[in-house]
């Protein structure tokens, strides 16, 4: 309330300076008077149970009452300048702040100035007759009036105040609201753009505006979840790029994996129709070998029967021998004739040469009978050197005919060896036979297995090619997020880690120098290749 | 005269009648006339303190009679009498032994004039036993002194 406002009112309700000078002129009567007048008001305050909750004790009702005794002393000295105006701003204040209904401020300004009027009227009133020293009821009303005036006045000011201050709270409580609807709108309006670009797909839109305190957590709780949303954008389109990068792999690897199946099969059939052939010949063998055995069988016999043949040639041999030897001494017999009948002969010569002339034809004689018995000696000799001769030929035939026995018998041994060892190759083959069928249904159900592989293989291919295109859509739709961070937060792509672990794990055995292209059949199959699985 | 003189000069001018015999390969020969015999070999019955070339004697026909190995006696080793070797019995004036010889071959006519001496070989008179030596074609015979052949004793005993 400012001076102006005091003296305005001043001027309006006449309280020129007579009207203060009246004042003035009881205010040893107000002053003497107004502690009474107040301690009646404080009884009324304590007796009314709204006014008294606004103490808290009798402590603070006496500061009050203390305070009123200043302002009435201001009042009754009718000094309305800046200090009363001060003080009535400063009650009109404290009243507004505590929420003292102007009701029981005029409440207590009539309770005083009920007791004041009375104190007044009480001691203007004549006592005796005489008027002395000039009171009269004029004076006496004008006095009244005056106070009143001033109690009023300073009403109008304190409630003026009050009202002031109540308006001035209402005022600021409007900038407030204002303030706060400010606040809201833009952050309404912030939101709604933010929302707007998150619709748009980015992720990179944040609340940047300083926005009231009460909302301070609506912004961080956007800013949270875009981030959140960001960074989950970004881990879902670095896996939906690594799924990708993935599931290539898996397609290509598959697609390779699909064609060597293929080349397997292939070659598994190969093996299987080779395996029968070795099959058919190894039955073959296993029949030629009975057949052998058959043939050694034969063999032996035949060569035991020439064991007897031998035995039995043997025993002609000696049976020549025999006769050889007796021929022999009938030869023997025929040449001692022969050399008796030559000396027989030689004796006629004698006698003959002895008779001379005489004995000439006889001689003769005895030369002829001579000869014959010499040729018949020359004949005895050489049927002797022939029976010898085949005598040696016999002996020599023996021989022969016994090393043949001991060949023959050898070769009954050895053929049973044959037979042995032919029986022998038999019964392998016929295990081989076995152990290859064995085999050749084993190769059959590899077959069978690598067949259902392949076709394996070729669902896993098709499975992972549309995987591919499932990823390779995914990464397109994630890729539409703008998150502020692009491919550098892309994470590794796990085949790829895993395809080096594998590569580490197998070169060691690529680089071993011996490692020739072990190709078995036609199933050449490079090294590397392999190392990929 | 020496008996080969005798028998030379008695043959002389006239054919000789021969029969040869073997030993060793070698052929001798001596007149027929002085053979009584040719018989095969019998087995001799040994006599003590007789010359090694003596065998023994034998039977002949109730005569006992030396046998003479006639290898031995010419020098030339021992004889292993056998069936074949044959005994020839020979007479030298009344005196008769047999002599083994390997084999006797024939009785043949010879020219005296054929005959010829043998060479000076530096040997003792008395055992002098070639008194010729025959050669013809392709051989060559020595005819032996029948005289000569019998033992010492025996002759000495018979003279």
């Amino acid at each position: 309330m400012s001076n102006q406002a005091v003296d305005s009112r001043i001027r309006f309700m006449k309280l020129d300076e007579a009207a203060v000078s009246r004042i003035r002129s009881i205010k040893p009567m107000i002053m003497k008077e107004m502690p009474g007048a107040l301690d009646g008001f404080y009884d009324q305050v304590r007796a009314t149970p709204e006014t008294r909750a606004f103490f808290k004790d009798d402590g603070h009702i006496d500061g009050a009452h203390k305070k009123q005794m200043a302002h009435w002393d201001v009042i009754s000295s009718g000094q309305f300048d800046e200090h009363y105006a001060a003080g009535v701003n400063k009650v009109g204040h404290v009243h507004a702040r505590i929420g003292l209904e102007p009701r029981w401020y005029i409440g207590g300004y009539a309770i005083v100035l009920d007791t004041m009027v009375g104190k007044i009227v009480e001691a203007r009133w004549p006592k005796h007759a005489l008027n002395t020293r000039g009171v009269n009821a004029r004076s006496t009303a004008e006095e009244l009036g005056a106070l009143v005036k001033a109690t009023l006045l300073d009403m109008d000011l304190a409630v003026s105040v009050y009202l002031d201050a109540l308006e001035e709270k209402r005022q600021l409580a409007e900038a407030e609201r204002q303030k706060g609807e400010d606040a809201q709108n833009s952050l309404c309006s912030a939101l709604a753009d933010g929302l707007k670009r998150m619709a748009s797909g980015d992720l990179t839109a944040r609340l940047e505006i300083d926005v009231d305190p009460r909302f301070q957590g609506v912004k961080d709780d956007f800013n949270t979840t875009v981030a959140t949303l960001a960074q989950t954008i970004q881990s879902i389109s670095g896996s939906a790029n690594a799924v990708l990068n993935g599931s290539e792999e898996i397609a290509s690897a598959s697609d390779d994996l699909s064609k060597r199946s293929e080349q397997q099969a292939a070659s598994l059939e190969q093996t299987a129709a080779a395996l029968e052939e070795i099959t058919v010949t190894v039955n073959r063998t296993a029949s030629g070998s009975r057949q052998a055995a058959e043939a050694v069988a034969a063999a032996k016999a035949d060569a035991q029967t020439s064991g007897d043949v031998v035995q039995r040639a043997i025993a002609a041999m000696g049976e020549i021998e025999k006769s050889s030897a007796e021929i022999n001494q009938i030869i023997g017999v025929i040449d001692e004739i022969a050399f008796q009948t030559n000396l027989l002969a030689l004796n006629a010569g004698v006698e003959a040469a002895r008779a001379g002339d005489a004995g000439r034809g006889f001689a003769v004689v005895a030369q002829e009978v001579r000869a014959l018995a010499q040729r018949s000696a020359e004949a005895a000799k050489e049927i002797k050197g022939l029976i010898s001769t085949s005598g040696k030929q016999v002996n020599q035939g023996v021989s022969l005919v016994g090393e043949t026995g001991a060949s023959l018998a050898r070769i009954v041994e050895q053929v049973a060896a044959i037979d042995s060892l032919v029986s022998e190759i038999s019964s392998s083959a016929q295990e081989q036979a076995s152990s290859l069928s064995q085999v050749n249904t084993a190769v059959n159900q590899m077959d069978q297995m690598v067949q259902q592989n392949a076709a394996m293989v070729e669902q896993t291919t098709a499975a992972s090619f549309s995987l591919k295109t499932e990823a390779s859509e995914l990464d397109g739709l994630v890729s539409s997020f703008r998150t502020g961070d692009n491919a550098g937060t892309r994470r590794a792509n796990p085949v790829h880690a895993a395809q080096a672990r594998i590569e580490a794990f197998a070169r060691p055995q690529a680089k071993r120098p011996a490692a020739p292209a072990r190709s078995a059949g036609n199933t050449a199959l490079k090294v590397d290749e392999w190392e990929e699985f | 005269m020496t008996p080969f003189a005798v028998e030379a000069e008695a043959a002389a001018g006239s054919m000789l009648e021969l029969i040869s015999f073997e030993i060793g390969g070698q052929e001798y020969c001596i007149d027929v006339r002085s053979v009584r015999e040719i018989r095969g070999w019998t087995p001799t019955t040994p006599m003590p303190q007789t010359p090694e070339y003596i065998l023994g004697v034998i039977n002949l026909r109730g005569a006992v009679m030396p046998v003479l190995d006639l290898r031995s006696r010419l020098g030339l080793g021992k004889t292993e009498p056998s069936s074949r070797h044959v005994i020839v019995v020979i007479q030298h004036e009344t005196r008769m032994a047999g002599i083994l010889v390997d084999g006797v071959q024939e009785t043949f006519q010879l020219a005296a004039s054929l005959l010829q001496a043998p060479p000076a070989m530096d040997s003792d008179a008395n055992n002098q036993f070639v008194d010729a030596i025959i050669p013809l074609e392709g051989r060559m015979l020595s005819r032996l002194v029948v005289g000569a052949l019998l033992p010492l004793e025996t002759r000495a005993e018979a003279a």
